[in-house]
């Protein structure tokens, strides 16, 4: 598993970290080209997204904090890395955040992901069925590219959830100083 | 009026406006993030509809709405008190806002710009699923007209789904 380079994460794969299954022999993942509709999926999440953050203080007529250009800018940047992560994985439904935040959620086969987007942070969480839930948190503009994969193996298959959960269901620290270590 | 107790029983019914586009679905039912507290806050603004009455929580519900914002009054979405509790939040009375002004309390604190900790953000969007998925969403039949016409705001039945 050490030394093979995964499409979308930087650099080599950690030692020891879980790697995403269906690993081809060059070390890349084998996927097929993206489709016509899919990138046009990833376009029009990008422009929801654009739009949310047009919204100004008190958007939703009880206090909400308006979308900052920041909070817009990592969002766009999470969807770029989820759109070339190489995992067909579908585009999020997104919401704002009475906080200002930009909610990017998933729901499919029993699993949920989330993944909540701010200034400075990201928080998230994935959950599948009864298992214990993998929470996740980081640097807002650099997210953790394993937290993608995890979110995107357990919507398209939740029969890899137990090795998705136990190696992610760790928050000791966050995400950026696990890949330092 | 103002006699009206500071103790939300259980049977009352509780009301929150509803704007889109964000707080409804494409397909017409309430979104979680419907249920998110104010800035700052762990509270959502609802109204005690037995105190106040369907018109006057129409009227504050409409006040919500913003056409330079794109917010568009939609409606109104009605839980029970004990709906609510069952969530795991609390409902308080807040009439120092404006009689018949209550608080469902999270017991989150939302921070501006911010996401909450991944831990408080589970169990919030797993209590606002939850509360959204047993609010009783009322589109109104005609958001421009003076009167509320469409049916009287219940919260659903837990046993069938429907209005109690």
């Amino acid at each position: 598993m050490t030394g093979l380079g995964v499409r979308g994460f930087p650099g080599e794969w950690p030692q020891g970290q879980w790697m995403p299954p269906d690993v081809g022999p060059s070390g890349f993942i084998c996927l097929n080209p993206w489709s016509a509709s899919a990138l046009s999926e990833w376009e029009k999440a990008e422009h929801q997204a654009r739009e949310i953050g047009q919204l100004e203080n008190d958007w939703d007529g009880y206090g909400g904090a308006g979308i900052s250009s920041m909070v817009l800018s990592n969002t766009i940047h999470a969807l770029e890395m989820l759109a070339s992560c190489g995992v067909p994985i579908p585009t999020p439904d997104l919401s704002p955040t009475s906080a200002g935040t930009i909610l990017l959620s998933w729901e499919h086969n029993g699993a949920e992901g989330c993944l909540e987007i701010g200034n400075t942070r990201y928080t998230g969480y994935l959950k599948i069925d009864a298992l214990p839930p993998a929470l996740f948190e980081g640097n807002a503009d650099r997210i953790d590219t394993r937290v993608f994969w995890s979110i995107a193996w357990a919507i398209l298959s939740p029969k890899l959830a137990p090795t998705v959960i136990s190696e992610f269901g760790i928050r000791s620290k966050p995400a950026d100083a696990r890949l330092a270590a | 009026m103002r006699d009206w107790p500071r103790e939300i029983a259980d049977a009352e019914t509780i009301v929150r406006g509803i704007c889109s586009p964000y707080h409804v679905s494409k397909s017409g039912t309430l979104k979680p993030t419907a249920f998110d507290p104010a800035p700052n806050t762990d509270e959502v603004s609802v109204l005690r509809h037995d105190w106040i009455g369907t018109e006057e929580c129409r009227r504050r519900s409409r006040a919500l709405e913003n056409a330079e914002q794109k917010k568009v009054y939609r409606g109104m979405a009605a839980l029970s008190a004990r709906q609510i509790r069952d969530s795991g939040a609390e409902v308080v009375d807040s009439r120092e806002e404006f009689e018949g002004h209550t608080d469902i309390k999270h017991g989150f604190v939302v921070r501006p710009g911010e996401p909450l900790p991944p831990a408080a953000l589970l169990a919030m969007r797993e209590r606002n699923r939850a509360l959204a998925r047993i609010a009783m969403y009322y589109p109104d039949p005609d958001p421009a007209g003076a009167v509320w016409t469409g049916p009287p705001l219940r919260p659903r039945d837990d046993k069938h789904g429907s209005p109690g």
